[in-house]
């Protein structure tokens, strides 16, 4: 899981453009994505749509080692970083029973 | 994921004290704490610095994310539960200090890239950054008293070291707050002054200790509060070199070994 996760490039981790949005120009630079853009057109676009999933998945407050491969793949896909800070609130910190 | 989608819920979150709250906030902690992803500046394929810096609500989310909100973290500083209050004063001192980092770094960018006060687009994030932090975090007085508060239990081993550990979150908190939102601190009467005679007297004080614990006993909290002290006394000085309202000469002629230090050397002040 390490192997195809946590490396750029490499298995179903695939580059990113760190805190800028999936590039949407033809020409690939970057020039041109207007960064006020943090509208409609610009969310939810990721290069990394299967990551984002399976970190939802995991159990981070539960088991170290899924909180281990957590770590390793917001750090290995920066992209994912600011959605997933609130998602972790919002559905794990449920008052305890 | 997707920014749009979390943004619309909208829950209210309590800090408590409770185990899941306390493990979430130790893993929001650590992920704030990445590192800032340097590469993804230049542009793809390139040594060049991207001329437009990333959008400013993701880079907000990286540090001070939504659910760090100024409600949130003025409840927990305020909690009842000593340990609430030092979780939520540790995710707000991790948010600083990466806000800290990404302003250097985004500094270093709009010098490089030589950009002018009225057009650069580095510059201007900056500002706006500076402007939506301080609308996320608590109220200046909120870490003040944080700082101020006192013990309530009895003076024993326990309840020293949880002053001296929520003392030293809250002068480091009051450390951030003048380094980064020095308009929010110029606006409130502080006396940055009166910490730094807190800071260099010991936590646990003899004379009143001995009232209720035997000398050995003071001794032994004495030294256990003894690292605290010194990073207590570390961000005073680090918080009076970042403030312009402390006057130090009349104030601590009189003090026995903080006027003969400033007397030799003035320049560490």
């Amino acid at each position: 899981m390490l192997a195809i996760m946590t490396h750029r490039g490499v298995g179903i981790c695939f580059k990113d453009r760190g805190w800028y949005p999936r590039e949407t120009d033809s020409d690939g630079t970057g020039i041109g994505v207007d960064p006020e853009e943090d509208g409609v057109n610009q969310r939810g676009k990721f290069y990394n749509k299967i990551l984002a999933n399976v970190v939802k998945g995991l159990k981070v407050n539960e088991d170290p080692r899924q909180q281990e491969l957590t770590f390793k793949i917001l750090q290995a896909c920066p992209e994912l970083v600011s959605g997933y800070a609130l998602y972790i609130f919002l559905f794990t910190s449920l008052p305890t029973p | 994921m997707s920014y749009r989608y979390w943004s619309a819920v909208n829950l209210t979150l309590e800090p408590r004290l409770a185990s899941r709250w306390i493990i979430n906030i130790s893993v929001l902690r650590t992920i704030i704490s990445f590192p800032v992803p340097s590469d993804c500046f230049l542009l793809p394929n390139s040594q060049h610095t991207n001329p437009s810096p990333p959008p400013l609500n993701t880079v907000l989310s990286n540090c001070l994310p939504p659910v760090l909100n100024k409600t949130f973290l003025t409840k927990g500083l305020q909690s009842t539960s000593s340990l609430v209050q030092h979780c939520t004063a540790l995710a707000l001192t991790k948010g600083l200090s990466k806000l800290d980092r990404i302003l250097l770094i985004f500094r270093e960018i709009a010098t490089k890239l030589e950009e002018e006060e009225e057009n650069g687009q580095w510059l201007r994030r900056i500002h706006e950054l500076e402007i939506e932090a301080e609308k996320r975090v608590p109220e200046f007085t909120v870490i003040v008293g944080m700082v101020q508060q006192k013990a309530t239990g009895p003076a024993n081993e326990g309840q020293t070291i949880k002053m001296a550990l929520l003392s030293e979150a809250g002068l480091r908190l009051l450390w951030f707050y003048h380094k980064l939102f020095p308009r929010v601190v110029s606006g409130i009467k502080f006396d940055a002054g009166k910490l730094l005679l807190n800071a260099f007297n010991p936590s646990v004080n003899s004379t009143a200790g001995e009232e209720v614990l035997g000398t050995a006993e003071v001794a032994s909290l004495q030294e256990s509060s003894t690292g605290m002290d010194v990073l207590r006394q570390l961000h005073v000085l680090r918080l009076l070199k970042e403030s312009d309202q402390f006057g130090w000469l009349n104030k601590f002629r009189q003090h026995p070994i903080l006027f003969p230090q400033i007397k030799t050397k003035p320049s560490i002040f």
